[in-house]
């Protein structure tokens, strides 16, 4: 018992030396910039004024290629940025805190998408260029699985 | 009964050692904090023992909503709902099996799709209760299998 004591004490004490290095160690701002050689951000951490946080890196063009953020509601997102700033690549959390997977044409049509819904079904489908459901892997609200594909009348 | 704490204590001394010789070296800065207009926390961007590099993206009530990191378990993104619930894993794991994982409201897997180490891709739909729906699998030998549980 007194051997468990000592052990305790030690770690409440390395915990506290630890945190007060850390705490001296701590570089706290609104906004961080990365900068490459020229002098270009090519990565950032900040708060906006839209109240959004967001950690974004920019190719060489300063084009934002990746954005990781949490808007103002709270939700969580990531993208990923073709060259002509279309979000190709989208991961989050829908209003209803509902997770989700996007991947997006040229022409901003999503073809592939995985995702659960407000009702209970879960699954991923393809799409076609005009954006109808084409093919289905999923589960029904009432837990049944389905595949499925589609000629492209189904809205 | 000590042993967890014994691990412990070598653990945080390693931790100190290592926060110790970085001062040493002019290496001091271990994390950068982003602030709101408020003052609240609404990011972090830090290094760990062993490794680990982190950074937390929080709400404006200071829950954890997102964190992107690289720890011995491999690099992963994470997505939190209100309630601190991981919704959305997306993850190299430690036997280097790249893997998405969505959850529902009570933490349960309910898609998931990876590639495993013998090189079968799958995307698996699972049930509220953990149990495969749906499939659509693509074994390591090219053979492709879809099916669904009724």
């Amino acid at each position: 018992m007194s051997e468990t004591n000592d052990l305790a004490a030690r770690v409440a004490a390395l915990e506290a030396q630890i945190a007060q290095l850390r705490d001296e160690a701590l570089v706290r701002t609104r906004n961080l910039q990365i900068v490459d050689e020229a002098g270009q951000v090519r990565a950032a951490l900040g708060v906006g004024a839209d109240g959004v946080v967001r950690f974004v890196q920019t190719d060489a063009g300063g084009a934002v290629r990746v954005g990781l953020a949490v808007g103002p509601d709270g939700k969580p997102g990531l993208a990923f940025f073709d060259a002509g700033n279309r979000a190709r690549v989208e991961l989050g959390l829908s209003p209803g805190d509902l997770p989700g997977l996007s991947l997006t044409d040229a022409s901003e049509t999503v073809r592939l998408q995985a995702r659960l819904d407000e009702d209970g079904r879960v699954g991923l489908m393809a799409f076609d260029a005009e954006g109808k459901l084409r093919a289905v892997v999923g589960a029904s609200a009432d837990g049944k699985g389905a595949i499925g594909t589609f000629d492209g009348s189904t809205p | 009964m000590s042993a967890p704490l014994e691990e412990r204590v070598a653990a945080l001394e390693a931790e100190l050692a290592a926060l110790v010789a970085a001062r040493a070296q002019g290496r001091s800065v271990v994390a950068a904090e982003i602030v709101d207009e408020q003052g609240r926390t609404r990011a972090m961007l830090s290094t760990g023992h062993g490794g680990t590099v982190s950074l937390n993206l929080l709400d404006a009530a200071g829950r954890l909503r997102a964190a992107l990191g690289q720890d011995p378990g491999g690099p992963t993104l994470s997505l939190f709902d209100e309630n601190a619930l991981r919704r959305l894993d997306l993850r190299v794991t430690t036997g280097d099996v790249p893997q998405l994982v969505l959850h529902d409201e009570t933490g349960a897997r309910r898609i998931d799709a990876s590639i495993d180490a013998h090189g079968a891709a799958s995307v698996g739909v699972l049930g509220a209760d953990g149990s495969p729906r749906a499939v659509m699998l693509v074994m390591a030998t090219g053979r492709g299998v879809i099916g669904a549980s009724r």
